[in-house]
Parts: C-alpha cells; sequence; structure tokens
C-alpha cells in the first residue's frame, strides 16, 4: 500500500510516543498565562504554609499599645485594629481560603459531575427524576439553609457538632477540646458550600453529555461492545472536560467570597481564626481610615481569582489534542 | 468580452503555521450563457477561488495578494478586486449571486421562508408588500416548487434538502443577476434529487442566458452540465478546456488520474490503473464466493419501528416504520450492497443487525447464533464477530484518544489484553496492514487526512476478527481518489480474511465496482434484490430504473445522448407510506392494483415493461447478458423484485 499512503500522506510533526498526561502537560507548559498563574499559586501555596509556621509574630498575637500602623519593615503589611501583625495573618487566613476554595470545589466537582453525567447519559426517567430533584434544590434558598443548620445543628454540642466529635474521637482523644470547635465550623463550611454549588455544575455537565451521547465515536464504541459505564468514562466524560474544568475555575471564587459572607455573618471563620474573605470583611469597615487592612487580603483574593481563571484556560486547552499552540 | 474574467488571482491564508497560498494565479472565464465547472478535490483551493471573486475570503486570515476579477457588465467594466465593501455588496447578490453546499446553514432558521425572500427584493430591487410576495411566489414556481405559496409560509426545516437547495436558488436569482456562482450546491443530495436540481440550472441557464461557475468534485455532474470546465490542484488550474475535451482526451495527468478514479454505473472498463482503481474481483467469479452451503447472516422479517413523541406527557402518538419487514441472506466472503435514497431505511437496517437500534420484530442470525434476543455479556461476546465502518472518519473517532488506544480499545474490551501496552505488537500489526506506520500510533485522530482516519476506523474494526463488516458509507465524505484506495483495502482484507461486507451506499457507480449482490430499499422495503451485474444490466423495479437514470456519467457525449427520467418529486415521509406499492405516487408506470395492493418480493419473471427503452441505450446493449444469469446459482443470486409490473408483463 505504499503508493497508497504516500498519495495522502501528510507532514506531521511529533514528538513521538508519550502518554496523554504528558501530551497535556507539554501543552500547557506552551501556555505562558497559565504556566505563569500555577507559578504564582504555588508561591502563594507556599507562603501560607511557610509564613505563619516561621513568621516572628503569632497570627493571634495583640498588641493593643501598638494598634493599628501602615506597613514598616518591622511589619510588611502593617498591623491591624489589635495590633496584630496583618502578613501572618493575610497568610495564614490563605490556608483557610484554599482550604475552602479547592476542597469545596472538589466536594461539588464530585457530586455535580457524577449527578450530571448519569442524568445526562441515561436519558428518559432518570434524567427527568434526577434533574426534578436538581430544580427543587434550586428553589431552595440555600445560604438560609446553611444558616438555620448551623445555628440548630452545627452549634456547640449540636447534633452536627457532635457526630464530627465522635468521628474525629475515633483518631485522636483531643476531639473533645472545646479548641476544635473552630476547625468544625471550617469543615462545615467547606461541606456546606460544596453541596450547595454542585447544581449549577450538574446542569451544565449533563448539557454536555446529551450533546456527546449523539456523537458517533459513542455509536462507535458501543458496535465493538464497550459498556454503557465506560463509554461514559473513557469517551464522554474526558469530552465534556473543557466546560467542566472552565466551570470548576469559577466556583473556586465563587465559594471564597461565599465563605467571606458567611464568616461575615459569624457562621464560617470566626475570630481569632482568619480568612481572606473575614480578614476583607473586617478592613472593609475601617478602609477609610486604615485602607491596607483591606487592600492586602482583597489583592490576595483578586490575584488568586485571576490566577485560577487563567489557570483553568490553560487546562481547556492543554486537555483537547485538537488545539495546537505552535 | 467575457461576463467574468479572473486574471492572475492569487488568495494566500497567513496562518501562524506559515503562509497557504490556496489559490496561487488561476485564470478564468466565464461568458454569458455558459456553464464552467471547477473540479478538483478538497483542498484544491476551488472553494477559495469562488469566494475570491465575491470578496467573502475570511479576513484575516486570507487575503487577495494579487490579480484582478474583471466583471462586465451594463454598468461596463469594473475590477472587483479593487472594489470597496460597499460597492462590493451593491454587486454581490444583486449581479453576482452564491449558492452554497448545505442551504439550511445559509437559511434563517428563525424566519419562514417568505420574509426571507421579500427581504432580498426590499432591499435589491426595492419591492414591498403584496408585489413582493407576489414576485417571490413567482419565483419559488420558477424553480419548481409545486406549491408556491404554501412554500413561502414554511421554515427551512420544514422543506427537504432539495426544496430548500431550490429555495436557495430562487433566493439567488430574485435579484436577476448575470452569474450564478454554486459551490457543491448538489453534494449533500440524493442523485435523484441532484439529477432535478442539475436539470434546473440547465434550464436557467438556456431560459435566461445565465452564467454559472459550478464547483464540484464529481464529474459525473460536470458531464453533465459543464460547458467548459477548469481542472484545479493545489491552488492552480492545471488544465482548461471543453468539456469534451477534458474529459475524454484529459491532458494532464492529474486529470486522467481523476477521471479513471471515477468508477461508472453504465460499464466495468475504464478502470485499469493499478494504483486507483478497485480491485474487486468480477462479479462473475464472486457469484461462486456467495453459493457456500449455509449464509453468514440471515435476516428474517426485520423490522425497527420509531415512536414520534408529542403531545402532553411525550406519548407515543405516530409510529415510523423506518424498516418494515426485511429479510435477506449475507453469505461468507460476500459483498452485499444496500442502495435507496436517504430515509429509505438501509443505514437504520444495518444498525439494526449489529443491535445499534432497539428492534421491533424479526430475527437476525449471525454465524449461527440469534442476536435479536442477545443481551448484556453475551451480546458484547456476539458483538466480536461483527463490527462497523463508519461513514464519517471525522467524528467516529474519540477526538482524545490517540491511533494506539482507538486500536487498542477492542482488544480491552474483550479482555484480550489487559493494557494498552500489551495491545501494542497487535495494534502496531493491524496498522501497517491498513497503510499507516508504527510512527502514526501516538498522535490523534485530528491530525490525520479523511483517508488515514478512515483506515483507522477499518484497523479498528478488524481487531477483533470479525466476520460481519457493516460499512455504513465508507467513502461518501473521502475524495474520489482516496475512495479507491479504501475500497481497494477492503477488497484486499476481505479476500485475505474471508470478510463479508454489508455495504450501505447511495453512490451507485461505487456499488457497481464493489458489490457482489444489490438490494435496493424504498421506504423501509426491499425492493428489488439481484446480483450486481444483473441489476445494473437489466433494472426491474421502476424505482431502480430511475435510480441508475439518474446518475450522471463521466462521458459528456453519453451523458448528453441519453433520455433522462428524472424521479419526480422525493420520497413521502415514512409517517405516511402511501397505500399499496409505496413506490406508487412517483411512478410512471402504476394502475390501479399499485394504489391497493402491495407486491412482494419474488423471482423475478420477464421483462418489466421495455426495460431498454427506460434504462437507456447505453444499458440496453446488456439485457441479453444480465438476462442469461439471472436464472443461474442457488437461492442467494436471483433476481427478485417487488412490482406489479412484472406480473402482468408476458414470461
Amino acid at each position: 500500500m505504499s503508493a497508497a499512503t504516500s498519495g495522502e500522506s501528510e507532514p506531521i510533526e511529533d514528538a513521538g510516543g508519550s502518554t496523554f498526561a504528558a501530551d497535556a502537560w507539554r501543552r500547557l507548559r506552551k501556555n505562558r498565562a497559565a504556566v505563569a498563574s500555577l507559578a504564582v499559586l504555588g508561591a502563594l501555596l507556599l507562603g501560607c504554609i511557610l509564613v505563619p509556621a516561621l513568621g516572628s509574630y503569632g497570627y493571634a498575637d495583640t498588641d493593643l499599645a501598638l494598634g493599628p500602623t501602615p506597613p514598616s519593615w518591622a511589619h510588611w503589611m502593617g498591623t491591624d485594629l489589635f495590633g496584630r501583625d496583618l502578613m501572618v495573618r493575610v497568610f495564614f487566613g490563605g490556608r483557610v481560603s484554599f482550604a475552602v476554595g479547592v476542597v469545596s470545589t472538589a466536594v461539588s466537582f464530585v457530586i455535580g459531575v457524577t449527578w450530571g453525567s448519569v442524568a445526562g447519559f441515561f436519558g428518559r426517567r432518570i434524567d427527568a427524576v434526577m434533574m426534578r430533584i436538581v430544580d427543587a434544590l434550586y428553589t431552595f434558598p440555600f445560604l438560609i439553609f446553611v444558616i438555620l443548620l448551623s445555628v440548630f445543628f452545627a452549634n456547640q454540642g449540636g447534633l452536627l457538632h457532635r457526630a464530627f466529635v465522635r468521628v474525629l474521637g475515633l483518631f485522636t482523644a483531643r476531639a473533645h477540646d472545646p479548641s476544635y470547635f473552630p476547625v468544625f465550623q471550617i469543615v462545615f463550611v467547606f461541606a456546606a458550600l460544596g453541596a450547595a454549588s454542585w447544581l449549577t455544575m450538574a446542569r451544565i455537565v449533563r448539557g454536555q453529555v446529551i450533546a456527546l451521547r449523539a456523537q458517533p465515536f459513542v455509536e462507535a464504541a458501543r458496535s465493538i461492545g464497550a459498556t454503557e459505564a465506560s463509554i461514559l468514562v473513557r469517551h464522554v466524560l474526558p469530552n465534556a472536560l473543557g466546560p467542566i474544568i472552565v466551570y470548576a475555575t469559577l466556583t473556586v471564587p465563587e465559594v471564597m467570597l461565599t465563605e467571606a459572607f458567611l464568616s461575615f455573618l459569624g457562621l464560617g471563620t470566626q475570630e481569632p481564626l482568619a480568612s481572606w474573605g473575614l480578614l476583607a470583611a473586617s478592613g472593609a469597615e475601617t478602609m477609610d481610615v486604615y485602607p491596607w487592612v483591606l487592600v492586602f487580603p482583597a489583592l490576595m483574593l483578586a490575584v488568586t481569582l485571576f490566577c485560577f481563571n487563567h489557570l483553568g484556560d490553560g487546562l481547556r486547552d492543554a486537555l483537547d489534542p485538537r488545539i495546537r499552540k505552535d | 468580452m467575457p461576463l467574468i474574467s479572473v486574471e492572475g488571482l492569487r488568495t494566500s491564508f497567513f496562518t501562524h503555521a506559515g503562509v497557504v497560498r490556496a489559490v496561487d494565479g488561476i485564470d478564468l472565464a466565464v461568458e454569458r450563457g455558459e456553464v464552467v465547472c471547477v473540479v478538483g478535490e478538497s483542498g484544491s483551493g476551488k472553494t477559495v477561488a469562488a469566494l475570491s471573486i465575491l470578496g467573502l475570503v475570511p479576513d484575516p486570515p486570507g487575503r487577495i495578494v494579487g490579480g484582478r476579477v474583471v466583471f462586465t457588465d451594463r454598468d461596463g467594466e469594473r475590477d472587483l478586486v479593487g472594489l470597496s465593501p460597499r460597492e462590493l455588496r451593491k454587486v454581490r447578490g444583486n449581479r453576482i449571486a452564491m449558492i452554497f453546499q448545505d442551504p439550511m446553514t445559509a437559511l434563517n432558521p428563525y424566519l419562514a421562508v417568505g420574509p426571507q425572500l421579500t427581504e432580498v427584493l426590499a432591499l435589491h430591487r426595492g419591492m414591498r408588500g403584496r408585489e413582493a410576495t407576489r414576485e417571490a411566489a413567482r419565483m419559488l414556481g420558477e424553480v419548481g416548487l409545486p406549491a408556491p405559496e404554501t412554500c413561502l409560509r414554511q421554515f427551512p426545516h420544514e422543506l427537504s434538502g432539495g426544496m430548500r437547495q431550490r429555495v436557495m436558488i430562487a433566493m439567488a436569482l430574485l435579484c436577476e443577476p448575470a452569474l450564478l456562482i454554486a459551490d457543491e450546491p448538489t453534494t449533500a443530495l440524493d442523485v435523484t434529487v441532484q439529477a432535478q436540481i442539475l436539470e434546473l440550472i440547465l434550464a436557467l441557464k438556456n431560459k435566461a442566458g445565465l452564467a454559472v461557475l459550478f464547483i464540484t468534485h464529481d464529474l459525473g455532474v460536470v458531464a453533465r452540465i459543464a460547458d467548459r470546465v477548469a481542472v484545479m490542484y493545489a491552488g492552480k488550474i492545471v488544465e482548461e478546456g471543453s468539456v469534451f475535451d477534458v474529459l475524454e482526451r484529459p491532458a494532464h495527468p492529474y486529470t486522467a488520474a481523476l477521471r479513471r478514479a471515477v468508477p461508472s454505473v453504465t460499464s466495468d472498463q475504464p478502470m485499469r490503473e493499478p494504483a486507483l482503481v478497485c480491485a474487486a474481483a468480477p462479479p462473475s467469479e464472486s457469484v461462486a464466493a456467495t453459493t457456500g452451503p449455509t449464509p453468514l447472516v440471515v435476516v428474517e422479517d426485520l423490522a425497527v419501528h420509531f415512536p414520534v413523541r408529542g403531545g402532553l406527557f411525550a406519548r407515543a402518538t405516530q409510529t415510523v416504520k423506518a424498516v418494515d419487514g426485511v429479510s435477506f441472506e449475507l453469505g461468507h466472503a460476500e459483498t452485499l450492497a444496500l442502495v435507496g435514497e436517504s430515509g429509505c431505511g438501509k443505514s437504520t437496517t444495518a444498525r439494526a443487525l449489529l443491535r445499534l437500534v432497539r428492534l421491533s420484530r424479526g430475527r437476525v442470525i449471525i454465524d449461527g447464533v440469534d442476536v435479536a434476543g442477545l443481551s448484556g455479556q453475551r451480546l458484547r461476546r456476539a458483538r466480536r464477530s461483527m463490527q462497523m465502518i463508519f461513514q464519517d472518519p471525522y467524528a467516529s473517532l474519540d477526538p482524545r484518544m490517540t491511533v494506539l488506544e482507538l486500536v487498542a480499545e477492542p482488544l480491552l474490551v474483550h479482555r484480550i489484553c489487559k493494557r494498552t501496552r500489551d495491545a501494542r505488537p497487535l495494534v502496531a500489526q493491524l496498522i501497517e496492514r491498513v497503510g499507516l506506520a508504527q510512527e502514526h500510533l501516538h498522535r490523534y485522530p485530528h491530525e490525520f487526512s479523511g483517508g488515514q482516519r478512515q483506515r483507522i476506523g477499518i484497523a479498528r474494526a478488524l481487531a477483533l476478527g470479525p466476520k460481519l463488516v457493516v460499512a455504513d458509507e465508507p467513502v461518501s465524505a473521502l475524495d474520489v481518489s482516496i475512495r479507491a484506495q479504501i475500497l481497494n483495502l477492503m477488497s484486499e482484507l476481505q479476500r485475505e480474511r474471508g470478510l463479508s461486507y454489508l455495504f450501505i451506499a447511495h453512490d451507485l457507480a461505487t456499488v457497481r465496482r464493489f458489490a457482489d449482490r444489490v438490494l435496493v430499499m424504498y421506504l423501509g422495503r426491499i425492493v428489488e434484490s439481484a446480483p450486481t451485474h444483473s441489476l445494473f444490466a437489466t433494472p426491474a423495479h421502476p424505482y431502480t430504473q430511475a435510480l441508475l437514470a439518474a446518475v450522471p456519467s463521466v462521458e459528456p457525449a453519453e451523458e448528453r445522448a441519453r433520455r433522462r427520467l428524472p424521479l419526480a418529486g422525493e420520497p413521502p415521509s415514512p409517517l405516511s407510506v402511501p397505500q399499496g406499492c409505496a413506490f406508487h405516487p412517483r411512478c410512471a408506470h402504476a394502475f390501479d392494483r399499485c394504489r391497493n395492493e402491495r407486491p412482494e418480493l419474488r423471482k423475478i419473471r420477464g421483462s418489466v415493461v421495455a426495460r431498454s427503452e427506460l434504462a437507456g441505450a447505453a444499458i440496453a446493449g446488456s439485457v441479453r447478458v444480465g438476462a442469461g444469469v439471472a436464472g443461474f446459482g442457488s437461492e442467494r443470486s436471483q433476481h427478485e423484485v417487488a412490482c406489479h409490473l412484472d406480473e402482468v408483463a408476458p414470461p
């Protein structure tokens, strides 16, 4: 067939054998904005781990005599109303915000993708029932639900708290220590936010899956004898990845902001713990007098969200072998 | 002075991969009342050339970098290349109109046909209100739409492909243009409808003196309508001349190769070029292959009905009988073709065989196993012996998988190999067999050309060592020269591995070269079943005769001499299949019995009407040969037809 192939051969440059992940990584590295975002996020994350651990101030160490001071050599980001070093607090708050953003998004990702893809792929009755449940949940004022939950069940000694203590008690005897209560509250916020934001994800995934389900390559897979589950996992979901990733990266800032709102209401992270949302909220009260107390946490939040968006764009392109940036 | 004269036109695309010279210095002229065809394969630059004339090349990345397009009209001579966008708009649609391959995308799906036509009239001719409506209706009548007033109120999706293309032509003609540019206007249509549209364009040319620049890849279409032909290859015109000169005595090797790559419906003769020719065994030899003791596939009374849901609670209100009682057999190493217009149920039949759609009724026995009743694990096991090659090599390969993963997938699914890595030696062997190289294993489908992708699809279908391969229009998405290569490969594989093919096609010329036996389907039923040579020599059913008559031949002289009976209208909706013989509303010979009683498929008795008269002089010569063979061999090599005419004819 040499004559035949030469007739339609086309020049293809190629790096040779490589896996899908390696290919995707190669494509991601070519996207400068994504690489820069990845570097910034990495640096921020490292800062969040190191600064509170190595800094000369504790995140809760107050110095009421000092009070609020603008940025100086001693306090690079200044101090807040209670004379606490803002830089340590900002990076400490970053730990909480990052954790909320990433963990809640992961929760919403897992629930949303599973729910949406099952509904979209199997269609008919299953789809109708599953999506009516989503519709019903949409009508729920979720924030109020979270607030009610945390007031009645997630309070100290409440039902959810007791369950949490029991589970944690299996691992550490210190679970009953009241100082663990704030940790419980943050975990509760992760779970509540994840559970609140999977609905839109489910809708997006379902739409994608319905469109892809009709593609000939799905029928081709069926004709070779692939099972429905493997078609969904191996063919449909990878092709739906683009919009899923973009939406996931949009969810990260959304949950960070919601966490800030909950904290502001006194339901999420509590003083003296910190999160970017909480810091920004308290900074906003005095921004006309001590602007730096607002500016630094807000700046961190903004940079992080910006980077997540660019990273999401880059990932979407990198995971699609059809897009080549040569 | 020609109406339009293209001089040294060059259009380039400036991409980040470099400059692509899509049109690289072409000279072309169209006189008034002349049809000039531009022929070439995909990527030859023929469409870009047409878009350049109208200044419609997307910019960026495209730009006209040189040459002139001189349009000589009643307002005098103008160079279209230098015109401002505003002046160009006045020419476009007004003096030069264009129609496209896919009329659905060119019509606004949210507007009824009427407003779309009157908008053109208001814009270019200042006609409004009732006057515009009357003019629009007149034009729809002119292009052969049966009920113009109804059509004005219909939306594009309510019209069939052929009707939409007529609407597009009507829209193009509303401003009485001097030149019509048609870019593959019949490629998406059935042969029968294509024949109607070509007749319409010829009639317009003769009546109104319209000049037509017709872009196509189909040499048969060229032979039918062209006065002059320009053959494009890699952005250049490699040959130009009268249609007789170019097609009968091609001077350029590329034209000659293109010409030879086209199979003919009317003869087996003119394809000898080894590289481009299909090596299928001649029909007389392959009859032996079909007479094996037991057939591989037996289909009995197969039916596939789809419910049409509507109304409240999505109840099934109507039933589409896509396939309605089809029975046939397919022998070992035999190729059986299923032909018919779109919507006749040929693809559904094939997909029902592979259990890709739910069967409503019937038995499908493949290699001794009734697959109609299987499910779960047993169905999956049965799938190993039946595989499919898909029509669209672009959409049927998962874009996120490498060639290795794609071809290894069947092996993994059936646990023949545990990991992709283990499958590699097998996959490499398959890939080399279908004409690709080992280096291709780690590339993605989008990096390959259409023909190469179809090779990947074939390798994937062969991975499990099937006995039956269903090929659903495997070459219709490919260029002519690539088609021959893929069909060659399929024949070689058939001889090597004893594959049986169920070959679905609407291209009758390909069927003639490739198939041993042919089933003609019309509205979910088989109307004629015959060995290939017998069917083409003595088509018995009036529908088969019309199908054959609609295929244009590449011989211009023969094409023009042929008496044509274009099949009127289009197949009725499968929602309301006519009483009696489903074909009777379009049949010229229908009598009372046809309207009331449905004919059954039976062995052919005598000559149906004067078959030679219907099928044309070229076919008439071989009638005796075909009739002689019709009664020969086993049951499966019989010529059967479902038509009352056959019964009234003397035996």
